[in-house]
């Protein structure tokens, strides 16, 4: 296992690299002068060459990058041209409201998606299945900005039941809960429809396996055979999924965040594209990045953990 | 031919067929189903809610939904397709090149997929626009380019199956070129599974890119694009609701059709549907159009 975890380590490393090149290349590979950007329209020519040997875009490419590289292991992303501010700053400061928004997103898609599931897997084309399944397309295929509109039209304005829009002063508040009812819905139905027909479609097979024949055969009730014996073959390679999606909600939640005003990681990421704020460009997708692979990783080695033959493959 | 006939012949790709038949049909007799052009405007008739003078209402110009809709079947057709397109060639070139030379040249590029598969699609399509700049060819392009991984290790994974066969060691031993074995005699054979692919990126393509839009940085005002129809809605969802919630219909109409097509071809092209029907348990796997 140690072995097999140091593999996955290392071969994350040169990825991370790689991410940070794309990352740092993004200003360069844009056109115009960052330091004319900053400056503003009216500065003088004087004024931009001070600013570009201060932000070091005289030095070669390499020397620039390491010294992009060696700030950002150090959390140190610049000051944002719009706000004057450290960037970090306001990343930790947004970042824990992203993240929760996520971490409720993937907990109910989840427990919803696997409900349905199981549900449509242990009576596959019936009447049930079949609504489920089609529900499940719908919720992958409508745009995610569209549904948090629908919600909002329908609870917020039609029916008045939930606030449309903003944060919470705190999650563990009657507000704040109401808050995150519809952001964490339309963050997460996509997620919740693909995890449905994952393990419907994962269900199916284990169910057609020998092992659930001979359940059956012993006489188990048909609840031991589908919670106690399938259900947990089956939930295997949900779990993949389960990873590869808290990366999707994280990159989906830059569209969720600028529906409903809240105040994330996602806003800065379009604010800063829309004022040609590229030290806050760059922090922000290196983060979703880097926690992109981060818990890809750590799902490769949870999988492996549940089921031993990865390891040996 | 079986595969077509056995594509007609599934439901889900029947419905999506009719969802794309409504689309495709919108976007080529635009001229003549639309009542008026995308851009006619008339301030006397702003914001009129649905009825049967205007039959999905009019935006905030005055201008008819109805016909800024069926307008803007072409453009998102055109980025659905030209945006699956780019990602399909590249990909497929840098998959067919890795899987069928392998050893360094395999390395780099895949470590370059696994680098681009390390951005989640709409954060990767969005450092794409930050780059080139809002507008619709280069949501295009930034869409296209997020796809290109994921052909390429599709096209990988499947050349690397193909190339130890008898038949291509055969085509080396005649002396055949790289370039020929891998157009006639590699691409053919693993062409199955891209095309699954390429129909479900379709719709994962118009999907990433309406999302660009609604955040500004797709296609500019006027072009009836149906992301900024429904961003231009947002804003008057309180009173307005149809400015902003029709466009999205038509896009998840179109979305829809693609991923139950994408569905049926899969099942079509695959031979395990088929023996699972006759009895050895149904096989179905999820689409994952993000």
């Amino acid at each position: 296992m140690f072995e097999y975890a140091m593999r996955k380590i290392v071969n994350a490393i040169p990825i991370l690299i790689g991410v940070s090149i794309l990352v740092f290349l993004l200003v360069h590979l844009t056109p115009g002068d960052p330091a004319r950007i900053l400056a503003g329209p009216e500065a003088y020519e004087e004024d931009i060459a001070a600013i570009r040997e201060r932000l070091g875009l005289n030095d070669p490419i390499h020397v620039q990058y390491w010294r992009f590289i060696s700030s950002a292991v150090r959390l140190d992303f610049g000051r944002s041209f719009r706000t004057q501010r450290p960037v970090t700053q306001d990343i930790l400061m947004r970042f824990p409201n992203t993240l929760q928004l996520a971490m409720v997103a993937i907990t109910w898609s989840v427990i919803f998606g696997v409900g349905i599931g199981v549900y449509a897997g242990v009576r596959p084309n019936s009447i049930g299945d079949s609504l489920s399944m089609g529900a499940a397309l719908v919720g992958v295929s409508a745009p995610s900005f569209w549904k948090g509109l629908l919600l909002m039209l329908i609870f917020a304005y039609w029916l008045g039941w939930l606030p449309a829009s903003g944060m919470g002063e705190s999650f563990f508040s009657a507000d704040g809960l109401k808050r995150m009812i519809m952001p964490a819905i339309t963050l997460g139905t996509g997620t919740a429809a693909v995890m449905a027909r994952m393990t419907r479609s994962s269900m199916l097979e284990v169910l057609n396996q020998d092992y659930i024949r001979t359940a059956r055969s012993k006489g188990l009730s048909e609840r031991n055979v589908v919670y106690r014996h399938a259900l947990r073959n089956a939930l295997i390679p949900v779990v993949t999924l389960i990873g590869l999606q808290l990366g999707v909600l994280m990159g989906g939640a830059v569209i969720t965040e600028q529906v409903f005003a809240w105040p994330g990681v996602g806003t800065l990421v379009i604010n800063g594209i829309n004022a040609r704020d590229y030290p806050m460009v760059q922090a922000c997708i290196l983060l979703i990045a880097t926690i992109f692979v981060v818990v890809n990783l750590l799902v490769d080695l949870t999988y492996s953990l549940i089921d031993p033959r990865i390891r040996y493959n | 031919m079986n595969v077509l006939i056995r594509l007609t012949r599934h439901r889900s790709a029947r419905v999506g067929l009719v969802c794309l038949a409504l689309i495709f049909g919108m976007a080529a007799f635009a001229p003549w189903l639309a009542p008026e052009g995308y851009d006619d405007q008339d301030l006397m008739i702003r914001l009129q809610p649905p009825s049967s003078e205007h039959p999905l209402g009019t935006d905030q110009l005055g201008r008819q939904l109805t016909s800024r809709i069926i307008w803007g079947a072409r453009i998102s057709l055109q980025i659905a397709f030209l945006a699956t397109g780019i990602g399909l060639v590249i990909g497929s070139a840098l998959g067919l090149t890795a899987g069928f030379y392998g050893g360094k040249l395999d390395r780099f590029i895949m470590g370059l997929m696994d680098v681009l598969l390390a951005f989640p699609g709409i954060l990767l399509a969005l450092a794409v626009v930050a780059v080139l700049g809002p507008g619709l060819y280069n949501v295009m392009i930034a869409v296209g380019i997020s796809g290109i991984p994921r052909f390429a290790r599709l096209v990988r994974g499947s050349t690397l199956s193909v190339r130890e066969k008898e038949y291509i060691e055969a085509q080396h031993a005649l002396g055949a070129r790289d370039l020929g074995i891998l157009i006639k005699h590699i691409l053919p054979n693993i062409i199955g599974p891209i095309i699954v692919l390429a129909t479900l990126r379709v719709g994962t393509s118009i999907m990433q890119a309406a999302g660009v839009s609604f955040l500004g940085l797709g296609a500019q005002p006027p072009l009836p694009d149906w992301g900024g129809m429904v961003s231009q809605g947002r804003h008057l969802l309180r009173s307005e609701w149809w400015v902003g919630i029709f466009p999205g219909v038509a896009i998840l109409i179109c979305v829809f059709g693609f991923n139950l097509l994408g569905d049926g071809v899969r099942d079509a092209l695959d031979p395990r549907v088929r023996i699972a029907k006759k009895g050895q348990g149904p096989k179905e796997e999820a689409a994952t159009p993000s």
